[in-house]
């Protein structure tokens, strides 16, 4: 962009002025002298209505540039507001992936972090307490790390084997823990009643299940 | 709770039966109806003939009188009461049974006898438990086409079994009939359906030429089907449904493994051919000979002893050919229309496909050995006979086949009555090797007519499956 339109406009103003003193100054002549300065101003009029046509175009170039020149800076204003839009979001869209990327890390951190912990804990479990992997297995030793966990694995250890020392002194007493209820206990009228729950329930596998117990608990012969 | 399904598939002469007086055959038979009945669910049940032991039972309903509407001037103070009065219908049973015989070489005897003959469940799962099904199947089919013709309909604008033409195949602007004859006056016939859809039970057949109709109709008709995988999984879905139209739910009769279809009619329309059986047909013949010749290729059917043919009264070359269906039947009837129709309900109509035609010796050969004699002698009139009456042991006829459509508007059309439960007898080996068992059941039941306005009998023509193509309607 220029600023050398504004410089010349301002030149032309210049000169203009210094005419019209000096036209001014003229008109202290004498009254004989009123055809003749009539005459003078006539051709000054003409003169100056030529320079003001001849300026008027030269205005309308200047007007016609300027407004060229405006829609230019316009349009170039939109275009950069248009960018500095789109630079914001992605701006934003960068912080909230890197948002995301930084849950992701911290979340693996913590991952890997659980996982060394429940590795150490199983190389304990193997090496030192094997007899009581099974029980690990079922989630059923206490919490715990390091030296803690050994010494409270070393306490469950002789819990149990206090009770399993207990159940033979029980055996031997004579006292039996209660036996599980059995299916092949039931007699053959208990799974036939079963069986008809489970045909009328609409679960006929169940049913036929029921109906081989049925029948190896001796069928309708004990019914 | 019981299952919705299950509660709609207990519906049969077994599970109407108080759990307390069932033997451990029992429910092994209600697992076969909830598997493989079409038409015997559609019954309603009762088993007060058990407690009453009446054969003969009349049934009273209530009939309340009419309202008046009338006012009442404010000083009188007696008022004709409302009219009471009341409306009877009869229902009864009969003595039905079956022997079936297997070798003790089959597997289902060999697990019977494994078992000291108490568990009869493979029996049960094959041509014991079969038998009990097709013969009810049979009977409850039969209960709904016992109704009175009046309330029949048929596709396009024939009137009878006779006047269905070829053009005549189903048409489901039909559909907006049924659904406007056949009010929610009962009970709904799926329990838990909240559309109280009517269902339709139909022949394969239908199926093709309503899946041939629908892209003819105007596109939003067609959009109007829906099959079933698209609602199944939000509402109880029946053994053999095909999809919904207009709130009539469609299931597929199923063929057996022959390809007879109960919801088909056979030759039941106009006849094209027909001619008298000149020798008796034993059980067992009618199949070609197993030594020579294998029926399509694959099967050796029947013995070699049989006679491999039935043998006719002379008729011409192209009377008959190799795929057509045909009716072996000793009974005529007109009730249909049909002048020597076919009685598709008498108990000596059996069909069979032709597998291969002599008409020099005039001699047909079916799929598979008839498995009834045909050995009674008597004067048969046979309409495309050339002499006329003559001595013959039945008919075969080849003519126009009806497709049967069961259209239940809601349940209660029919009515099932047990008198005695379902009783199995104890088999005995019957020959001198101990090798060949009979076993038997019989009961006493019955199927009676008990409201014609909830359920519809509709016929048309029918495109039937035949190996290789199709049998035109």
């Amino acid at each position: 962009m220029s600023d050398q339109p504004a410089v010349e406009t301002s030149t032309v103003d210049t000169s203009e002025v210094k005419v019209a003193e000096s036209t001014a100054s003229t008109t202290a002549r004498q009254p004989e002298d009123w055809a003749q300065l009539a005459t003078e101003y006539k051709e000054q009029r003409d003169t100056y209505q030529n320079r003001f046509t001849g300026l008027q175009g030269k205005y309308q170039q200047e007007l016609a540039k300027w407004t060229d020149n405006n829609g230019e800076l316009t349009s170039k204003v939109k275009t950069l507001e248009a960018d500095l839009v789109k630079l914001t979001g992605e701006k934003e869209g960068s912080d909230t992936e890197m948002s995301t990327l930084k849950t992701d890390y911290e979340k693996a951190s913590s991952d890997l972090e659980i996982n060394q912990s429940q590795l150490d804990r199983l190389k304990v479990i193997t090496s030192q307490f094997p007899d009581l992997l099974n029980f690990e297995g079922k989630s059923l030793l206490p919490d715990g790390s390091g030296d803690e966990l050994v010494e409270q694995l070393i306490s469950f250890r002789e819990m149990l084997g206090e009770q399993g020392k207990k159940a033979a002194v029980d055996l031997m007493e004579g006292v039996t823990p209660a036996a599980k209820t059995k299916e092949a206990d039931k007699s053959a009228k208990e799974y036939w009643d079963d069986a008809l729950k489970a045909l009328s329930s609409g679960e006929p596998e169940e049913h036929n299940r029921l109906m081989d117990k049925y029948f190896e608990a001796g069928g309708p012969g004990d019914n | 709770m019981a299952d919705v399904l299950a509660d709609f598939y207990d519906k049969n002469p077994v599970s109407v039966v108080d759990q307390d007086r069932w033997v451990h055959q029992h429910p092994e038979v209600a697992l076969q109806f909830r598997q493989k009945a079409i038409y015997t669910p559609l019954v309603d049940w009762t088993n007060e003939p058990m407690s009453t032991g009446a054969l003969n039972t009349r049934s009273h309903e209530i009939m309340e009188g009419d309202v008046d509407i009338s006012s009442i001037p404010f000083t009188q103070n007696y008022v004709e009461p409302m009219s009471v009065d009341s409306r009877q219908r009869n229902y009864t049973f009969s003595r039905y049974g079956q022997v079936v015989q297997a070798h003790k070489s089959e597997s289902i005897v060999g697990q019977f006898l494994k078992s000291g003959g108490k568990d009869w469940r493979p029996l049960l799962r094959g041509v014991l438990g079969n038998s009990v099904v097709r013969v009810n199947e049979a009977l409850a089919r039969n209960a709904f086409l016992a109704g009175p013709k009046a309330f029949w309909t048929y596709a396009n604008d024939a009137t009878d079994f006779n006047s269905i033409g070829t053009n005549d195949t189903f048409d489901p602007a039909v559909i907006n009939e049924w659904n406007l004859r056949m009010g929610y006056t009962g009970s709904p016939i799926i329990p838990g359906d909240v559309a109280a859809a009517k269902v339709a039970i139909v022949p394969p057949g239908v199926t093709y030429d309503l899946m041939k109709a629908l892209p003819a109709a105007s596109a939003n008709e067609t959009a109007l089907f829906r099959d079933v995988a698209i609602y199944g999984s939000q509402t109880p879905i029946l053994n053999n449904e095909i999809g919904k139209y207009k709130n009539v739910r469609f299931v597929q009769a199923p063929s057996d493994k022959y390809g007879m279809n109960q919801a088909v009619l056979y030759n039941a329309g106009l006849i094209e051919r027909q001619h008298t059986v000149t020798a008796a047909i034993a059980i067992g013949d009618g199949a070609p000979d197993p030594d020579t010749t294998q029926v399509d290729g694959v099967y050796y059917t029947g013995q070699a002893g049989a006679t491999h043919y039935i043998q006719l009264e002379s008729f011409s070359s192209g009377h008959y050919a190799v795929n057509d269906i045909i009716s072996i039947h000793t009974a005529t009837t007109t009730d249909y229309g049909v002048t020597g129709g076919v009685d598709p309900l008498h108990g000596m109509t059996i069909q069979r496909r032709v597998v291969a035609v002599d008409a020099t010796n005039n001699r047909l050969s079916v799929d598979r050995p008839v498995g009834m004699a045909y050995s009674t002698s008597a004067t048969y009139t046979s309409q495309s006979s050339g002499t006329g009456a003559m001595a013959g042991f039945a008919h075969v006829s080849l003519g126009k086949h009806i497709g049967f459509i069961l259209v239940m508007g809601s349940r209660g059309g029919v009515l099932g009555a047990v008198a005695e439960p379902l009783t199995f007898h104890e088999p005995v080996a019957i020959d001198q090797f101990n090798s060949v068992f009979r076993f038997s059941w019989d009961s006493y039941h019955g199927y009676n007519m008990w409201e014609p306005n909830l359920f519809e009998c509709h016929f048309c023509a029918i495109t039937l499956p035949k190996p290789g193509g199709v049998i035109a309607a």
